[in-house]
């Protein structure tokens, strides 16, 4: 007798990776298609914080307006408020006075460092470290954040920026405040350099993960930390310099296997090099006006179209406004880096495993109100 | 109990009680202490509100827990869903029975005493299968799948390092194997099968780097993911059962019990101080790497499973035998384990170190004037 | 002029952090309305009139663009911030596939595409290219009627493109032909007919809707505290 051979018909799980759930970084919903433990297809769905930032923002004048940047990359609020008042700046044609420029330099880079911490610390704990990384990350956070508090009097959404300057003068003591806290800041990288670097684990769990080749992630628009861990070495500060960051000596890292390592790596070492920025800064800010003296007291610009963008700590943060005569912008479209990064997760993710997947959109490093606006 | 009391049933009835108040105490305390080992180590203090210093967190927890509304899914598999908890739980009590405390406290010398505990505690991974499949919940599939997978692999070196030690002392009753190490502790025979045991028990215990089945940020609890109120606590309360198992096994038969090193003579104090600071060693050793190191993934922890500490249990196995049967010195046994641990961890040595990787500084003003251009800043 | 009748409330609806700086404006700005409101009919018929173009640096990437596509019909003008080159829309597909793959132009970035609303002078899409090896980048447009919003898309060419182009469809209702999976990406899976940031979909003045429904809202509840400009007359139905 002949057994018939046949073959055992298999359908692959679905899994939702919920809006609610603890890696997802906010509330994103990830459909996986799994085989066994491999996954098959990755389907995103964004969406959950979407506001309407870029219809609000037409309703408001242009410093009003301001208030909504805070919101959307609310980890790193201050470059993307240097993003917008650049752009309003350029339309208008404002001039901001050396102090404010290197006020925001500083606060720029002190705010890339506790977004990065932010970011070390939540990827341990996708990894598995169940809370330590996330510590040792959100406690130098705080150090940082009380200089935030003290200079503009809000722990989260800083509203500080103003086009033309900033809206007040920093503090008096805020050159010693900062030279206070950078020793910190530079014992807690080397803290969590020291959990997370060159753990085997982390190592065996990071390598060769979620790889995207630099061709690659140029055609899919990745920008910042995703981009240079692939070995591109494209950052704004460096290729399209804008404000004073010409005057400063520093590196950009840049990764060459474009994995999740590197990405890691990159992110680390861009914090030393913050640190760089923010100690050279110090130095050099002079005394002054913090608003140009010729500030209009209605803010109207011409009918005209202007982009800036900065190398926010995600990526490019760029603000493209469209104007119309007025006191409004007529449209005012947000290029964020999230959005854009994490149009790559499928072919980052397909090949590896569940547990990857997590680690990959950890790697990614998104904030859900940046996709969503 | 060595004095028994006459009516058998009475004694067992006697010991069961005694058993669950133990269990239930020492559970209570094991979750205190982790958590305020884990805030220390996270850089917090832990529990500090209820009670003094917190000590009473877990029953204000516990209290909490048992009030909680006891859901089920509609669509579970009823009989799968509730009976888990059973499964998981029992195997864990039963597990005391044969474990000695001291010279004269056990509920039961077994003959089979070592036999008898990893035969039960391998019981439970069916309690996980159950969860898993009755929960009707694709996490909880996936996250009993590799429990099940996990559990019944580790299982094999467990077996095989504990196997070696019988070998040596020539019996599985767990109280001769503590009177065996009067003078010299068994991990300094067999320090091989002493890593074993204790890479395994935390595989075992699902337990960071091996923790992926509930994985906290994947699977969100695994096949307990559906469970909540008291049935969610008596896994919780089970893992720790489960850890104060291994750690009084691990006590007993590697690091010499109530015996060593203060011998035959001494009372019950001495000997219960003693138990309770090798358990102790081995909880704290345990809770530590929960929360200093990160989970492997699934295929990872496999192979360091299959292709490692197995071939590695059945060489210590093999030195063991080789010494046994040839009557070779008894130091030969320490320094063939010793060379076998050697070669072990030189083998993990070469597989996760790998060259330390940088990334390169590419200078973004390279060209830049010396002078900061604080001079043209006027004003 | 309903701004400018506005402009002493903002301090009313705003956060926090403009609060300050507004209520030292606003009385500063009443006596400065006045001429103001004379000023602003001028200002608007300036800003009305087309402003004069600028023609693009020579040799910059509007040349290298004629150069790559002799044959396409294409206006560059130097904007505030980069290079503008205004060109028709049948001709998307061409010009997009020739500024990738050309190897004078290797504008492999997409950086932004997005949409604007100009009502009767139709839609416009935006593409925002930029080459990071030969560091140059381009802003192109093209109109699109108001009445048929569709354009080539250009997600063959830069997969960047295709988020970019679900939510400009999202948002504009554009329809991005040869797309390969057009839903919703911001707005929930079944709102496909109704267009947010299409300008008929307007955003009554903030202060406006605010105050009125804070105005009825905290009426009813009796908080309204007397002289904060809440108040609502008790018979006055709301809109």
């Amino acid at each position: 007798m002949v057994t018939e051979e046949r073959e055992l018909e298999t359908v692959d799980l679905n899994i939702n990776m919920g809006p609610q759930h603890p890696s997802t970084h906010g509330v994103f919903r990830m459909v996986l298609t799994i085989d066994g433990e491999v996954v098959t297809d990755v389907e995103p769905h964004i969406g959950y914080m979407h506001r309407g930032g870029e219809k609000l923002s037409e309703n408001m004048d242009f410093r009003q307006a301001i208030g909504y940047q805070d919101r959307t990359d609310y980890l790193a609020q201050f470059l993307n408020e240097q993003a917008y008042c650049m752009a309003v700046e350029k339309l208008l044609g404002l001039e901001v006075p050396e102090r404010s420029e290197y006020i925001r330099i500083i606060l720029c880079e002190l705010n890339r460092i506790t977004s990065h911490f932010m970011f070390a610390g939540a990827f341990g704990i996708d990894l598995g470290f169940f809370g330590t990384s996330f510590t040792y990350g959100f406690r130098e956070r705080e150090f940082i954040q009380d200089i935030f508090e003290e200079v503009s009097g809000d722990r989260l959404m800083y509203g500080y920026f103003r086009p033309g300057g900033v809206v007040w003068d920093v503090p008096d003591n805020f050159v010693q405040r900062v030279r206070e806290v950078l020793p910190k800041s530079k014992q807690g990288i080397k803290d969590l350099d020291l959990l997370l670097t060159d753990n085997e684990i982390f190592v065996a769990r990071s390598r060769g993960v979620g790889v995207i080749s630099g061709d690659d992630a140029i055609d899919w628009g990745l920008s910042g930390p995703m981009l240079r861990a692939s070995g591109v070495a494209w950052d704004l500060r460096k290729d399209r310099s804008y404000s004073i960051y010409n005057r400063f000596d520093f590196d950009i890292p840049v990764g060459d296997y474009g994995d999740v390592y590197d990405r890691y790596l990159v992110r680390m070492e861009e914090m030393r090099q913050s640190i760089r920025i923010v100690e050279q800064a110090l130095e050099q800010l002079p005394d002054g006006p913090i608003l140009p003296e010729k500030m209009p007291r209605k803010l109207r610009a011409p009918a005209s179209e202007v982009y800036a963008a900065v190398e926010g700590a995600r990526g490019e943060y760029g603000i493209y406004v469209v104007s119309k005569g007025g006191d409004k912008p007529y449209r005012l479209k947000i290029r964020s880096p999230s959005f854009c990064n994490l149009s790559a997760l499928k072919t980052m993710t397909v090949g590896n495993y569940v547990a990857d997947a997590v680690a990959i959109l950890g790697s990614v490093d998104i904030v859900l109100c940046d996709v969503d606006r | 109990m060595s004095y028994t009391i006459s009516n058998a049933w009475l004694d067992a009835l006697v010991g069961m009680i005694v058993i669950v108040l133990l269990m239930t105490l020492v559970v209570l305390a094991l979750i205190y202490l982790e958590r305020k080992i884990a805030g220390r180590i996270q850089m917090r203090l832990g529990p500090m509100r209820v009670g003094p210093h917190g000590t009473l967190q877990t029953l204000a927890d516990a209290i909490k827990l048992i009030g909680k509304e006891d859901l089920r899914p509609r669509s579970a598999d009823r009989w799968a869903f509730e009976l888990a908890v059973f499964a998981i739980f029992v195997p864990a009590f039963l597990a005391f029975v044969a474990i000695p405390f001291t010279r004269e406290w056990a509920v039961s010398f077994l003959d089979l005493g070592l036999f008898y505990v990893i035969a039960v505690t391998s019981l439970s991974f069916i309690g996980f299968l159950m969860a898993g499949w009755g929960s009707d919940n694709k996490y909880a599939l996936l996250g009993g799948l590799r429990a099940a997978a996990q559990l019944i692999s580790y299982e094999v070196p467990m077996v095989l390092s504990l196997v070696a030690v019988a070998m040596i002392t020539g019996s599985l009753n767990l109280s001769e194997i503590v009177e065996f190490q009067g003078r010299v502790p068994l991990f300094v025979w067999q320090p091989l099968a002493l890593f074993i045991f204790i890479a395994a028990s935390l595989a075992e215990l699902e337990r960071q780097p091996f923790d992926i089945p509930t994985a906290e940020s994947e699977v969100v609890g695994g096949p307990f993911i559906e469970y909540s109120g008291i049935r969610w606590s008596m896994f919780f309360l089970t893992s720790y059962a489960n850890l104060f198992i291994y750690s009084l096994l691990g006590a007993a038969v590697f690091l010499g019990g109530w015996n060593w090193p203060l011998g035959e003579e001494v009372g019950w104090g001495l000997q219960v101080a003693l138990m309770f600071v090798k358990t102790s060693f081995f909880i704290v050793f345990l809770i530590w790497f929960r929360f200093a190191m990160p989970r492997l993934r699934i295929d990872q922890l496999m192979s360091f499973c299959w292709k490692l500490l197995i071939p590695f249990a059945f060489l210590q196995i093999f030195l063991n035998g080789l010494v046994l049967v040839y009557e070779w010195p008894d130091g030969l046994l320490f320094v063939t384990s010793a060379a076998g641990l050697a070669l072990l961890s030189y083998i993990i040595y070469r597989t996760v170190s790998v060259a330390p990787r940088r990334v390169r500084l590419v200078p973004a003003n390279p060209g830049r004037a010396t002078a900061p251009a604080a001079a043209e800043a006027g004003g | 002029m309903s701004e400018q009748e506005k402009s002493p409330e903002d301090s009313g609806g705003e956060a926090p952090a403009e609060a300050g700086e507004q209520k030292a404006e606003a009385p500063a700005e009443a006596p400065a309305e006045a001429p103001a409101a004379e000023a602003k009919p001028a200002r608007a018929e300036k800003a009305a009139a087309a402003p004069t173009k600028e023609p693009p640096p020579p040799g910059g990437i509007a040349d290298l663009l004629k150069e790559a596509l002799p044959d396409i019909q294409m206006e560059a003008y130097q904007g505030l911030s980069s290079v503008i080159v205004e060109i028709a829309r049948d001709d998307i597909s061409t010009v997009m596939r020739a500024a990738k793959d050309d190897p004078r132009l290797d504008l492999k970035f997409l950086r932004c595409l997005f949409g604007v609303d100009h009502l009767e002078e139709g839609f416009e899409v935006i593409y925002q290219l930029l080459s990071l090896t030969k560091d140059h980048e381009v802003t192109i447009k093209t109109r699109l009627p108001q009445a048929d919003p569709k354009v080539a898309s250009v997600t063959p060419v830069w997969n960047a493109a295709n988020w970019h182009e679900r939510e400009t469809r999202d948002m504009f209702g554009i329809d991005f032909e040869g797309h390969p999976h057009l839903v919703p990406l911001l707005l929930p899976e079944d709102m496909t007919d109704h267009f947010p940031l299409r300008k008929d979909n307007p955003l009554a003045p903030v202060e406006e809707w605010q105050g009125e429904l804070l105005g009825e809202h905290m009426a009813s509840a009796g908080h309204i505290p007397a002289g904060s400009g809440f108040e609502v007359e008790a018979e006055a139905g709301g809109e």
